[in-house]
């Protein structure tokens, strides 16, 4: 086995028994990347001079007999709407193209910090607004499964990199689904945390009562380490919360028998048959184990889709004020300052993210706040009481992470309504605040091809701990089918690569 | 329903490129015709959500001098500066 191939837990001990070095592990990052990246398009931008610096400090750390950290020699890849000091931060966006982040977001110094090694940003969809990766500025992300299909999105780039064995971690963000869909899409895991566990300082704001930042990688043992390093209070985050002596990692493997697991009805409406069938046998096999399921219903699930296109696109308009040419980002010439406010943001911006801001522009207008905006925050409160009265009767939720397999590329991107339903089984997750794991329950047979479809595990707020143990429970049952088909995926994705080579 | 598209553009400060004027206006009818099961349901009771927080960081710190970046940073990404300034179009208000 390559090192690339190899789970984040895997690459971790090679590193700490001195086995392989940090530079070793990131010779064959970068072998793999240059392999299958111009297949994939999954990074914005490469930091290959940096990120070795960074192995050689880790080596020599360790060769002092120093302890770099829990995440010594790690390669992650990092969403491109979170801050890197010195790299480029695009947002997906033109608007930002040729703007550097003057400061690492407290994600990165907090990875950085446990010895991990940044090795580029990843593709998303402009301003993580979208569910495909193709609004992005900089080409579409095609998913390491089937080529010809998007990775989902917004965090497709961190998504397909993982997938396609480029990284062994990467870090998404999650407003209405975005780290939870594209894991789905791709056969990974992408943990949604409670919204204030982790610090969104330098993570570029779309809708701030809903963002997140989270781990994206092959196992849940791999996420919940990463989230071990990320979690924790930020003073630099206003919604930040204190949570002292947590671990994600210790007690994962604890017995999950006793526990109560709900499935909100109203988030199977839509699936396709493919996907409920996946979902049944993960049903089955809880009930092996001994836990108790049990149907809920949630009745206010039945607006959730269009609290979420009120809210997000409201809080977005606001946000996304910011990029008026004035003091960063791209400038378009103009005599007078309104004028070229609006030349900037007419050309900056593409369609999908302008799209957005006048659906909030209109949502806050005078006549319509009261109308729109404040109705869609009482019904989100009238979700949040359904949510907790659920969570009254059980201890989990579960419910599949999207309802298909990824879509062609092209196949939703002229009909925004079509793609913003897509999203309906994981935006009510960010409306109520609370934390969810996705991760592969298995493979949908689309032309032919394996698929794979995810698994949603639904938690209270700051319970990643027995989101993370179910998770972890059903991996170890079904692990050896995944990374079966996952192998020879990758294997086939370096084949095609060799074979276009010879051509 | 109907959209004012150009006037909700110009609320936001955007130049709207004329070939997405109609495909928006048309999304935008369609998304808020999607509304109207929102608009029908019964909210009596429920005060709206607009934080999910009572973070601590909104609590007061101790007023202390903290380290941050100087503002030369943040000037060397601005696309046109004076000294330590920015510098921008005259204002359309102006005579």
């Amino acid at each position: 086995m390559k090192i690339w191939e190899m789970t984040a837990k895997e690459i971790l001990d090679l590193v700490s028994s001195r086995d392989v070095s940090a530079m070793e592990v990131l010779d064959s990052c970068f072998e793999r990347i240059s392999e299958v990246e111009p297949q994939i398009n999954a990074f914005i931008e490469l930091m290959e001079p940096v990120a070795r610096l960074s192995a050689a400090r880790v080596d020599s750390m360790l060769d002092d007999g120093e302890n770099p950290g829990f995440l010594a020699g790690l390669p992650v890849a990092i969403k491109d709407n979170i801050c890197v000091k010195g790299a480029p931060c695009t947002c997906g966006s033109k608007i930002l193209e040729n703007w550097i982040a003057p400061y690492d977001a407290t994600v990165i110094s907090r990875l950085v910090g446990q010895g991990a090694i940044i090795v580029g940003k990843t593709n998303l969809d402009e301003f993580a607004m979208g569910s495909s990766t193709e609004t992005s500025a900089f080409g579409v992300t095609k998913n390491p499964w089937d080529l010809s299909r998007v990775p989902g999105g917004s965090s497709g780039g961190s998504a397909a990199a993982v997938a396609a064995g480029m990284v062994p971690i990467a870090l998404g963000t999650d407003t209405g689904g975005s780290i939870r869909q594209p894991a789905s899409f791709t056969g990974i895991c992408g943990l949604k945390p409670t919204y204030g566990l982790v610090s969104r300082y330098g993570v570029t704001g779309f809708a701030s009562s809903l963002d997140t930042v989270g781990p994206m990688g092959e196992t849940v043992w791999d996420c919940a380490l990463a989230l071990d390093a990320m979690a924790g209070f930020d003073k630099l985050d206003p919604a930040s919360y204190e949570r002292r002596g947590v671990s994600y990692v210790s007690g994962i493997d604890r017995e999950v028998r006793g526990l109560k697991v709900g499935i909100p009805e109203e988030l199977l409406d839509g699936v396709s048959p493919d996907v409920i069938d996946r979902f049944e046998a993960v049903v089955d096999l809880l009930k092996d184990f001994g836990v108790e399921i049990q149907m809920l219903n949630i009745p206010s699930l039945t607006y959730a889709i269009d609290i979420y296109y009120i809210i997000a696109p409201a809080e977005a308009s606001s946000n996304l004020a910011r990029f008026d040419g004035v003091r960063f980002g791209k400038r378009a010439e103009a005599e007078t300052l309104d004028q070229m406010y609006a030349s900037s943001r007419g050309s900056g911006f593409g369609k999908e993210v302008i799209r957005r801001i006048l659906i909030g522009t209109y949502a806050l207008s005078a006549g319509n706040k009261e109308k729109y905006y404040v109705r869609a925050a009482k019904a989100r409160t009238m979700l949040i009481e359904d949510f907790k009265k659920g969570f009254g009767k059980v201890d989990l939720m579960i419910s599949p992470a999207t309802p298909y397999a990824a879509f062609g590329i092209g196949e939703k991107i002229e009909d925004p309504l079509s793609m913003y339903v897509g999203d309906l089984i994981t935006i009510p997750v960010n409306l109520a605040g609370l934390c969810a794991l996705s991760m592969p329950m298995g493979f949908s047979q689309v032309s032919g091809t394996d698929l794979p479809c995810g698994l949603q595990v639904i938690g209270k707020p700051f319970d990643e701990n027995t989101v993370l143990r179910l998770g972890y429970s059903i991996e170890r049952a079904i692990e050896e089918e995944i990374r079966s088909k996952m192998g020879h995926m990758r294997r086939g994705l370096g084949l095609a690569r060799e074979a276009e080579l010879v051509d | 329903m109907d959209f004012d598209i150009k006037k909700i553009a110009r609320d936001a400060s955007i130049e709207l490129p004329e070939e997405y004027e109609e495909d928006i206006k048309e999304d935008l009818i369609e998304l808020f015709d999607h509304m109207k099961h929102l608009l029908e349901a019964d909210l009596e009771g429920f005060l709206p959500t607009f934080s999910m927080v009572e973070a601590k960081s909104l609590e007061l710190f101790e007023d202390i001098v903290d380290a941050s970046l100087s503002p030369e940073v943040f000037l060397e990404s601005a696309p046109s500066i004076y000294e330590r300034y920015f510098v921008v179009p005259r204002g359309s208000q102006e005579p």
